[in-house]
């Protein structure tokens, strides 16, 4: 099937099968590899993805729903060769080690930022971040990050 | 894993998914996938055709009419929390919202998947059958309506004919003066609920449902017509409760066992009937 849609600002038209998920469509077929797949039912938050300004599980959506959809990964955030705030933020907090789940937690936090919804407090942060699962930081690091980003 | 192979049909009105619905038994509908998709992944559903009715105008509308609050199917989670309409008409239901799943899966995930897919467990079944919801099912035959309460009829399983679509939910308004409790406890937050609770007290009447303990949500009778009208009084409150879930049969998933489900049920129906009752 066609597709066409935006990627990172991107103009892409695509052809797919119906059951190609939209993360290996990123990955395989446009090779943006920032975006991980871990579970791939909806658990682990490493695929996740903004869609039309909404954070979503892109293990959980087919590709051939991204059609006519605005879709960004985590190759769009350090523009210019320049960390994000929020990716510096980690940076500075020790806030990843493996960094498997770094790029869905950015998309996350991005989506809720962009929007205003980015929790100020340190249980709000911690309900953003249990959509995600880190095996090494053990969140302390990645929630003052964020904390730290957020005031 | 990845989903076996099917055809994708898009259609562009509610009309266009029946007819597609009615062609065969091999065709299943997709709403929010936040429940199908992990199911095509895991090869648990293995459809002909999956028709993504994302594209379907109209459908995800909510309007007050009446007294009542009239939610779309396709009424994304975390569209109804930012639903000034929905904290007015119904604080039960922006009660329970926040608890479902994950800012990630609420973006997608939708009011009409979650009831149809009827998970024991699911907020939106019970809050549904606590607010005495009506569910609105189209097929090409014809619509018809059926009440929450009688829409569950076991785990993952309710009365909606392989050939009918959910369309829409229509909730009466909470009764002026209403005080709301909903409270749960899953494993870690966002994850499905072992027991939950949802109660709405006003000086007209009082209920109280549970969700999680049994296979489908329950409406607590009993505890509901010997508790309206009167103050929050522990001992004769404990012993209402034990009499309402003597009567349940508690879920065994192989995890937890039905003992912790019923005291968990025990502790969340007291808490949430000393937060609606008057003192
Ligand atoms: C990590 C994670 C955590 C979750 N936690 C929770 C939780 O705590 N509580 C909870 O309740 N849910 C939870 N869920 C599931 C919830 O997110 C889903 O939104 C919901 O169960 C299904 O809604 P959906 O719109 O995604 O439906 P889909 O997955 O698209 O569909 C589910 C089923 O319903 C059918 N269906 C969908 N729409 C209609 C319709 N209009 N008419 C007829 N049939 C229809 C589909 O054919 C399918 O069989 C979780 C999911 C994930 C991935
Ligand atoms: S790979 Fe999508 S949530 Fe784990
Ligand atoms: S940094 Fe390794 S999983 Fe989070």
């Amino acid at each position: 099937m066609k597709l066409t849609c935006t990627v990172n600002g991107l103009r892409i038209e695509a052809t797919a099968e119906p059951r190609l998920l939209l993360v290996d469509f990123l990955r395989h077929q446009l090779r943006l590899t920032a975006t991980h797949v871990g579970c791939e039912i909806g658990v682990c938050g490493a695929c996740t993805v903004i869609v039309d300004d909404e954070p979503v599980r892109s293990c959980l959506m087919l590709a051939v729903q991204a059609d006519g959809c605005r879709i960004e990964t985590a190759e769009s955030l350090a523009a210019g060769g320049e960390l994000s705030p929020m990716q510096a933020s980690l940076h500075a907090h020790h806030g990843l080690q493996c960094g498997f789940c770094t790029p869905g937690i950015l998309m996350t936090l991005e989506a809720l930022a962009r929007s205003g919804q980015l929790p100020g407090d340190e249980d709000g942060v911690r309900h953003v971040l249990g959509g995600h699962v880190c095996r090494c930081t053990g969140y302390q690091h990645i929630v003052d990050a964020v904390l730290a980003q957020a005031r | 894993m990845k989903p076996p192979s099917f055809a994708y049909a898009r259609p562009g009105t509610v009309a266009e998914a029946a007819g597609l619905l009615a062609q065969g038994d091999g065709a299943v509908l997709l709403a929010g996938g936040q429940s199908l998709m992990p199911m095509l992944n895991l090869r648990l559903a293995a459809p002909d055709t999956v028709i993504d009715i994302n594209g379907i105008a109209g459908l995800a509308d909510v309007r007050r009419d009446d007294g009542r609050l009239r939610i779309g199917a396709m009424a994304r989670q975390a569209a109804l929390m930012r639903t000034p309409a929905v904290g007015e008409a119904l604080p039960l239901l922006a009660l329970a919202l926040p608890h479902i799943g994950h800012p990630q899966t609420r973006s997608r995930g939708t009011i009409g998947g979650s009831l149809c897919h009827a998970d024991p467990a699911a907020e939106l079944a019970l809050v549904a059958v606590a607010a005495d919801a009506v569910l609105t099912l189209l097929s090409s035959a014809g619509t018809r309506t059926v009440p929450a309460r009688a829409f569950f009829l076991h785990a993952m399983e309710t009365v909606r004919a392989a050939d009918e679509i959910l369309t829409e939910i229509t909730f009466p308004a909470s009764r002026p003066g209403a005080r709301c409790a909903f409270r749960e406890l899953a494993r870690r937050h966002g994850d499905f609920a072992i027991a939950a609770v949802a109660a709405e007290w006003s000086p007209e009447g009082l209920t109280i449902a549970v969700g999680g303990l049994e296979a489908t949500p329950r409406v607590c009778a009993h505890l509901s017509r010997e508790l309206a009208g009167r103050p929050f009084e522990q001992a004769a409150v404990v012993r209402l409760i034990d009499e309402e879930l003597a009567q349940t049969e508690p879920l065994e998933d192989g995890v937890i066992g039905p003992d912790y489900r019923l005291q968990l049920a025990r502790v969340l129906l007291n808490d949430c009937l000393a937060e609606v009752l008057p003192p």
